[in-house]
């Protein structure tokens, strides 16, 4: 077998790192306060979701919301190999940003927003609104409470991600229904 | 014990050697290499020839079934990654290497064709199995002997039978976000 040096070392990095993690986990998280405290979270912002959300307009709701989570997992994902910040505390061992608080948070007030505001004027206010809340209120917040940590991090940075984010996706799903409407009169439906 | 003091600090170190281990591997062996570029090549035409495929008038729905095989595909790629289920041991990109193995491109995309071009669940349902009999019997042996993909603790049965269920299980949620919109619409006009 071609066991190379440079993937078997990842792999039990990989190995070690996942075993500390579920360790950790098993010791300090599950069935603690702050594991049920996740899962309420989550379970809140899925309910107010369901309640706000326009029953009529939900596939393109969800779509904006799919969108949405794909590009938070990446990001935090990302940010987390890199160091750039860390959850200490998950539902689930695996996979952190799968059950970090961004995860249950994010999409559904993107989405939200999308659904609320059908100008780009009223959207970019929103946005604003939205960013500015979730850099110097909510994230301060979560890593006072320990469920955030900044390693190599600063509120502010994330300011600029969140609202680019929030245009970007916009434009996607507005994009995506545009291409249909056009692809629907060029075949006379 | 020092770890349980101080556990994430110990994860947070390990994730460091992990990412440098990821991006050493890759810029001295992946980058710019002939495999590096083949693997850039199979992306690009798989998403063009997708992208021609794509019914432009039912583009919201078939994207909407595309996003969310993304993310449960990415979710248990990463997962099984963690848990040194399988590796793959050459990188488009080193930071979350998930979302650039080509496993998480066509298993979605694939299977939102089949969304797109099977509309009753007796026809989608042959063809889910038949699209994941070629992805796991002929697609990763292939790329496992061409050493895209390694299996480390798992098979292709698996692949096949979770394959299956993931490609059920969206149908359910797309079909089911489809029809609460149709009924909320009914009421309100």
């Amino acid at each position: 077998m071609f066991f190379d040096t440079e993937v078997s070392t990842a792999v039990e990095l990989q190995k070690l790192l996942t075993y500390l993690r579920i360790n950790e986990w098993l010791q300090e998280d599950l069935f603690h306060f702050r594991w049920f405290f996740l899962i309420g979270v989550f379970a809140f912002s899925a309910l107010v979701w369901c309640k706000l959300v326009d029953k009529s307009r939900l596939p393109e709701v969800t779509l904006h919301a799919g969108l949405t989570a794909i590009i938070t997992l990446i990001l935090d994902e990302m940010g987390e190999e890199l160091t750039l910040w860390e959850y200490p505390a998950d539902i689930i061992a695996i996979f952190p940003p799968l059950s970090a608080v961004d995860l249950a948070s994010l999409p559904m007030i993107y989405s939200l927003i999308y659904q609320y505001c059908k100008t780009w004027k009223t959207f970019l206010w929103a946005t604003l609104l939205m960013a500015t809340v979730f850099c110097f209120i909510l994230e301060p917040l979560l890593v006072w409470s320990d469920f955030y940590l900044l390693l190599k991090w600063k509120y502010y940075y994330g300011f600029p991600i969140y609202i680019t984010m929030a245009i970007f996706i916009r434009w996607m799903v507005l994009k995506i229904y545009a291409i249909a409407r056009k692809s629907k009169e060029k075949k006379g439906v | 014990m020092l770890l349980s003091v101080t556990s994430w600090a110990a994860e947070i170190e390990i994730q460091k050697m992990l990412t440098s281990a990821h991006m050493e591997k890759w810029l001295q062996q992946d980058v710019f290499h002939f495999k590096w570029w083949l693997l850039l090549g199979l992306f690009t035409l798989t998403i063009l020839l997708w992208w021609r495929l794509l019914n432009k008038t039912r583009i919201p729905e078939v994207l909407l079934y595309t996003v969310l095989t993304t993310i449960v595909m990415m979710s248990i790629d990463e997962c099984g990654e963690e848990l040194i289920l399988w590796v793959y041991p050459i990188y488009l990109f080193p930071i979350f290497p998930v979302i650039t193995a080509i496993n998480l491109l066509f298993v979605p995309l694939a299977l939102s064709l089949a969304y797109q071009y099977f509309p009753t669940w007796k026809s989608f349902s042959s063809a889910a199995i038949i699209i994941a009999g070629l992805l796991s019997f002929i697609f990763e042996p292939a790329l496992a002997w061409a050493d895209f993909y390694r299996l480390l603790n798992w098979s292709y049965g698996y692949s096949f039978l979770l394959y299956i269920a993931v490609a059920l299980i969206i149908r359910g949620a797309v079909v089911l976000i489809y029809s609460i919109a149709e009924n909320a619409q009914r009421h309100s006009s």
